[in-house]
């Protein structure tokens, strides 16, 4: 019966796919327009997600910059960067683990501020005319991202982080009786001892004064060639060695740990507001003292989450002379400087196997009275047959100018099969 | 890149408090620490970065033994990742050392510091 139904939903599916072809307006028919660029800079430029750097240390930042520079010879031609300054300056105090006390479940504004605080740096100097851009411009974007308030981890999200932490505990314990006993080895402790000799022997020159055997010390011991170095390795080797050892004698402690990580999804509950914005300027004839704004835009994110995954989501977004106009089906922008305004809330439901949302948006041109004001309501709802497979169903109402005009409805059922057995 | 370390640290003759910091990385990953120093207990099952411990003085550190055992799990969504980062400050140099491991989606990795501190 159930594959029945589903042959004979396919089939509906395709018929629906077959008409829709036709209709160049199935295409916006997606709920994912309600969303702030991860990297308002690089959005405003019009860079891909994938060409932006994301360095993670402060010598990976280095690294981007010296490439991206040819070695700090040349400015380059094009270059999109996201740096979460608290995130490279760890040592300063921010945590950005799930169970520290100033980490990623703290519910204080200083802590997730500084968590959630990005810079986007971006830099296009184009070699062709595209979209609004000139070949004999520069353009740089400068743009920042935070949240103002962040929901608190949901109460199976908090279990979850409890049952890892019991089980990274026992680990722990596992490990420190394990290595305790295997370091006594007469193997693990002659080096300990001929270290402690060799310093000794620094410590007994009489010539040289405390700082002097400090620094001579300290030259030996950053030596890779010498001797007090490689004993260093051959015990961090054996500690190696050692720690595999106490992994096979407690591996279903770590599968059973594994198994409990591999499905965490860091849930949360409860109101969260994010801002984002950026502001492009264009360097006309490449110069720095022939400037002007070429586009700019604020992003502001509001939701709140429930336990059950279910989710509203609001967003309020202006932009100044953007690539394209959403209010004229995001056809590119040829009017000029024009600022525009959207807003949009969208609702996500779901339970058990069956999800649904809805999804409203209103735009509006604020310094233009050429172009009117339009909106949309899109529905939708899917129903999972198993891990890999899921009836959707899309129902709505286009702002693109056509179906508005005729009152059209879009509608699309479509059936997704995963390659592979059912899971 | 080591999953262990085995290092010693140059003191001071001074009563400067020794400072360490353990931070844990990349984002989105859950780890948990046990310190020792000799046989003592510092801190035990402690969760997420650690920032400025005091943990002695140079003038009562000498030959003394700083155990660091911190496992790592990958519980972020994005990436399998996972770096320890040990900073030691007060003594002759601040001094850091950085351990990281690529790891299987859920999978942990065990990091061993073992630093001893001498005093001339």
């Amino acid at each position: 019966m159930k594959y029945l139904l589903l042959i004979a939903l396919s089939i509906f599916g395709s018929t629906a796919f077959a008409q829709t072809e036709n209709n160049k307006e199935i295409k916006e028919v997606k709920l994912d327009l309600l969303k702030a660029p991860s990297s308002p800079a690089s959005a405003l430029l019009g860079f891909a997600v994938s060409d932006i750097e994301k360095p993670t240390d402060l010598s990976d930042f280095m690294l981007s910059l010296q490439s991206a520079t040819s070695s700090y010879t040349k400015l380059s031609s094009s270059y999109a960067i996201d740096i979460a300054p608290f995130y490279l300056f760890r040592n300063k105090g921010a945590d950005f683990s799930t169970t520290g006390k100033n980490g990623l479940q703290s519910t204080k504004f200083k802590d997730y501020f500084r968590q959630s605080f990005v810079v986007s740096l971006a830099l296009r100097n184009p070699d062709s005319a595209f979209n609004n851009f000139k070949p004999t411009s520069t353009y740089g974007a400068l743009g920042l991202k935070f949240s103002i308030i962040r929901p608190k981890y949901d109460d199976e999200t908090k279990l979850k982080l409890e049952s890892i932490h019991e089980k990274q505990a026992a680990l722990l314990m596992n490990y420190k009786s394990g290595l305790e006993k295997k370091r006594k080895s007469p193997a693990y402790s002659k080096f300990s001892d001929r270290n402690i000799f060799l310093l000794d022997s620094i410590k007994k020159l009489e010539n040289l004064s405390v700082s002097e055997k400090q620094e001579q010390a300290f030259k030996m011991m950053e030596d890779p060639s010498g001797e007090f170095y490689k004993n260093e390795l051959k015990k961090s080797a054996l500690d190696t060695v050692f720690k595999r050892e106490i992994e096979t004698e407690h591996s279903k402690l770590e599968a059973d740990l594994q198994e409990e990580a591999k499905t965490f999804t860091g849930n949360r509950e409860g109101l969260s507001v994010d801002i984002a914005g950026g502001l492009s300027t264009e360097f006309r004839e490449k110069r720095f003292d022939n400037s002007k704004i070429f586009n700019s835009g604020v992003w502001t994110t509001f939701g709140y989450n429930w336990a059950n995954g279910s989710s509203i989501l609001g967003l309020a977004r202006y932009l100044y002379n953007p690539d394209e106009i959403f209010a004229l089906d995001n056809l590119q922008n040829n009017i000029g400087n024009i600022s525009t305004f959207d807003t949009g809330l969208r609702f996500v439901f779901t339970k058990n196997k069956f999800g649904g949302g809805a999804e409203a948006l209103y735009r509006s041109i604020l310094s233009s009275a050429t172009v009117k004001p339009s909106w949309r309501v899109v529905a939708n709802a899917d129903y999972a047959l198993s891990d890999n497979q899921k009836i959707i169903f899309s129902f709505g109402r286009n702002f693109d100018g056509t179906v508005t005009k005729n009152g059209n409805l879009v509608a699309a059922l479509t059936v997704l099969f995963g390659i592979g057995t059912n899971r | 890149m080591s999953t262990d370390i085995v290092k010693t640290y140059i003191l001071n003759r001074s009563s400067e408090e020794i400072k360490l910091s353990l931070i844990i990385g990349g984002i989105e990953q859950t780890g948990t620490s046990l310190i020792t120093i000799n046989e003592d207990m510092v801190l035990k099952d402690y969760q997420g970065d650690l920032h400025q411990k005091l943990i002695g003085q140079n003038d009562n550190l000498h030959l003394k033994k700083l155990n660091i055992i911190t496992v790592v799990t990958d519980t972020s969504p994005n990436h399998n990742h996972t770096d320890l980062y040990v900073l030691l400050e007060g003594g002759f140099v601040t001094k850091g050392y950085k351990m990281e491991e690529e790891v299987q989606p859920g999978a942990s990795t065990v990091y061993t510091a073992e630093i001893t501190f001498y005093q001339f």
